[in-house]
């Protein structure tokens, strides 16, 4: 036989949480005869978390592998926020044909970088132009 | 070539219309033709990274044209809407729906868009054992260790994914009920992406490469449908293709030896397949698919009905020559009770047989001492399978505006090649029964709700069968003959724990509530929650927990405002295990 030091499995029962919370608002006014606005805005914050993993290791292991596990939980953690706020302004040019001009802001903040890094990034999007019933 | 043959069913529709076919009754007189054109540009400013904010737009920097034209009109007979959108080369929309006079219906629909994709930058691996400490403090690395490298470290991937389809039905013109229909959808995906290849043993040595894209998927499809009386038939052929047009990504694999002093070559070389060579690594096969399917249904005495569905098909690995056969057989029928219930029950069948694929390895370790395994084995599908699923529903109209609704369903999945039992290697089917109930009611004028409840019970869900965790082996087994007498091999270890995430038991929950204040105000509010739980492991009980809750509101202050918004909140909480081996390095 021989003396195998192989100690089995360190195991642990851990939970494993997602949260994902949204809020939007959009509007739309009737400024005057000519004018009109339309407005939107949403907020999204999501998170993902391990428990801590906490497992006994044999003594014996210590001497020749120095196993630890404490961090592993944070490794994966994710949490994400992204924002989109905006608008568009409409200008009647006639019973037909009007004008419009429309800006957007869309933000994604990272706060728990994975194995992509971090993914933070924001556009400013503008859109200008004429539409015309035909 | 492909252009022409994307374009070859929807004219063909066009022709076959304009060819003279014999139109009945009299033509309407008259038509008009109205429509909405854009004219403008767009352009964006981006900071930092694009791909996640952004996942599905170029984001470029330039101005871009932001062009629409929407149309749609009619003439005797005939109809006609057309659109485009388009966004840039790359982002575009079309759609066109003609129905050239009474007897012709052709559609065409084509959309694009770009999918940014993520670049890992195997960042976390990076390790190397500990065997002690040096005379200075200084940490000894051992020999075992996890490296990367990354030969595309810039690369910014994406796809650009299009989507064709065409359909053409015909009225025939002489069998009153009787159509025809032909369709074709081109998908085309093509771009760039990440793929590693990992070397020596899992996750030692983790290469990262670019890899094209280039990939089509082409449907065509045959509808011929009669009805005549109380009896419909339909006969359907389907016919997808999908080829992987892409020149391979190839990944050197290193020479077999020693991580730190490059000796042992032989041995090491002696538990691999290959090494130092050069190959194909993530690869996606050419496979064609071809399906037959009938549709039958009948309108019965007293308001019943019946129908029925039987459907061949047969999938094909060009590359490996591998076989998927399917076969799937359906039936329903629905009849009043009387004036209050109505009952429903269906029953459907469905066969998997997959061709088994023979792996062929060299003997493990052969000429070394203690080894010579021969570890070739068959691969049978775990996707061989006979599924049944039996439904029965009551639907019963408590008063006005007021419904009850009871279901029952079994649910059968009997797998031909897994175990699905740690005692009983010949349990190989899981057993659902599923009972829900609801309830959909009208609170008072403006006011409404709607609540259901379901229990499922499941035997023998799909697990993991001794999968995860392994005991301590110590001194339980022999050393391989001539071998150290401290070193075991990974094929001598057992593990002993089954895992799964799929549950025993199940309560889920559905509520909503929606009020309407007249046409200037209205709410709506809703919460469903699920409690899953599988106490029939031997390691631990697996539980998930999820709830979603949500609002909405619309509301008009005066006619020159409107507003609408809510929110929802979800959470869900899982248990799993976590398994690690330790040894002694």
């Amino acid at each position: 036989m021989g003396a195998y030091e192989h100690f089995g499995s360190a195991s642990d029962v851990f939970d494993n949480d997602t949260e994902i919370a949204t809020v939007y608002l959009t509007g739309q006014f009737q400024i005057d005869a000519h004018w009109s606005l339309d407005v939107n805005g949403s907020f999204t914050n999501s998170k993902a978390k391990f428990d801590p993993i906490e497992v006994s290791v044999p003594e014996e292991t210590v001497v020749k592998a120095d196993y630890d596990f404490s961090g592993i939980n944070e490794y994966s953690d994710l949490e994400f926020k992204q924002l989109e706020v905006g608008g568009t302004l409409n200008k009647m040019l006639s019973e037909k044909a009007s004008a419009y001009l429309g800006v957007t802001y869309f933000g994604l903040t990272d706060d728990a970088p994975y194995v992509y890094g971090d993914v933070s990034g924001s556009v400013l999007y503008t859109r200008a132009g004429f539409q015309v019933r035909l | 070539m492909r252009r022409k043959s994307t374009c070859a069913v929807f004219f063909c529709g066009l022709a076959l219309a304009s060819s003279g076919l014999v139109w009945a009754g009299e033509e309407p007189e008259g038509s008009q033709l109205e429509g909405t054109a854009r004219l403008g540009s767009h352009v964006s400013a981006v900071q930092d990274l694009l791909g996640r904010v952004r996942e599905y737009d170029q984001g470029r920097e330039e101005l871009q044209p932001d062009l629409m034209l929407e149309l749609f009109g009619y003439s005797g007979w005939s109809r006609m809407a057309f659109e485009v959108d388009y966004d840039d080369e790359d982002v575009l929309q079309l759609g066109a729906d003609v129905e050239v006079g009474k007897y012709v219906d052709a559609e065409f629909a084509h959309r694009s868009f770009i999918h940014h994709l993520d670049h890992d930058r195997l960042g976390n691996l990076n390790w190397r054992e500990y065997v002690g400490t040096g005379d200075q403090g200084q940490d000894l690395p051992g020999g075992k260790m996890v490296t990367h490298d990354d030969t595309d470290p810039y690369g910014k991937y994406s796809v650009r994914y299009s989507d064709t389809r065409q359909s053409v039905e015909v009225a025939i013109p002489h069998l009153p009920g009787t159509t025809l229909k032909g369709s074709y959808r081109d998908q085309v995906r093509s771009g760039t992406r990440q793929t590693t290849g990992v070397d020596h043993c899992s996750n030692c040595h983790v290469r990262s490469h670019g890899a094209i894209v280039e990939e089509q998927t082409r449907d065509v499809g045959f509808l011929l449908a009669t009805v005549r009386d109380r009896v419909a038939v339909s006969y359907e052929f389907g016919a997808r293709d999908f080829a992987n047009k892409a020149e391979p990504t190839r990944n050197h694999f290193q020479q077999a030896r020693h991580p730190v002093n490059g000796g042992s070559a032989e041995e090491f070389a002696s538990r691999l397949n290959y090494d130092n060579a050069t190959l194909v690594v993530s690869d996606a096969p050419d496979v064609e698919k071809r399906t037959h399917t009938v549709r039958a249904s009948v309108d019965l005495p007293k308001s019943q009905t019946a129908r029925g569905a039987f459907s061949y098909s047969k999938t094909t690995n060009l590359d490996a020559n591998l076989e998927l056969t399917a076969n799937s057989a359906a039936l329903g029928w629905a009849a009043p009770l009387n004036e209050k219930a109505r009952v429903t029950a269906s029953f459907s069948r469905r066969q998997l047989e997959n061709d088994p694929v023979d792996i062929d390895m060299k003997n493990w370790r052969e000429g070394r001492a203690g080894g010579g395994q021969d570890f070739d084995y068959t691969r049978e599908s775990v996707y061989d399978r006979v599924e049944m699923t039996g439904t029965a529903k009551l639907r019963y109209a408590l008063r006005p505006g007021h419904t009850l609704g009871l279901e029952y369903r079994f649910r059968s999945i009997d797998r031909d090649n897994l175990e699905l039992d740690p005692d009983d290697p010949t349990e190989t089917q899981t057993v659902q029964n599923r009972i829900r109930g609801t309830w959909n009611g009208r609170l008072s004028a403006g006011m409404r709700s709607r609540a259901a409840v379901e229990y499922e019970m499941t035997s023998l869900p799909f697990v993991n069968v001794d999968g995860i965790c392994e005991d301590g082996i110590g001194d339980t087994i022999d050393p391989m003959e001539g071998q150290p007498n401290n070193w075991i091999y990974y094929f001598q270890r057992e593990r002993y724990g089954t895992g799964a995430a799929a549950p025993n038991k199940a309560l889920r929950l559905e509520a909503n509530l929606s009020r309407n204040l007249g046409p200037k105000a209205s709410g709506n509010v809703y919460l469903n929650a699920a409690s899953e739980k599988n106490d029939d492991l031997n390691l631990f009980d697996f539980e998930r927990t999820t709830y979603t809750a949500g609002l909405s509101a619309y509301l008009v202050p005066n006619e020159k405002v409107v507003f609408a918004g809510g929110g929802s909140i979800g959470k869900t909480s899982s248990s799993a295990v976590f398994c690690a081996t330790v040894m002694d390095g």
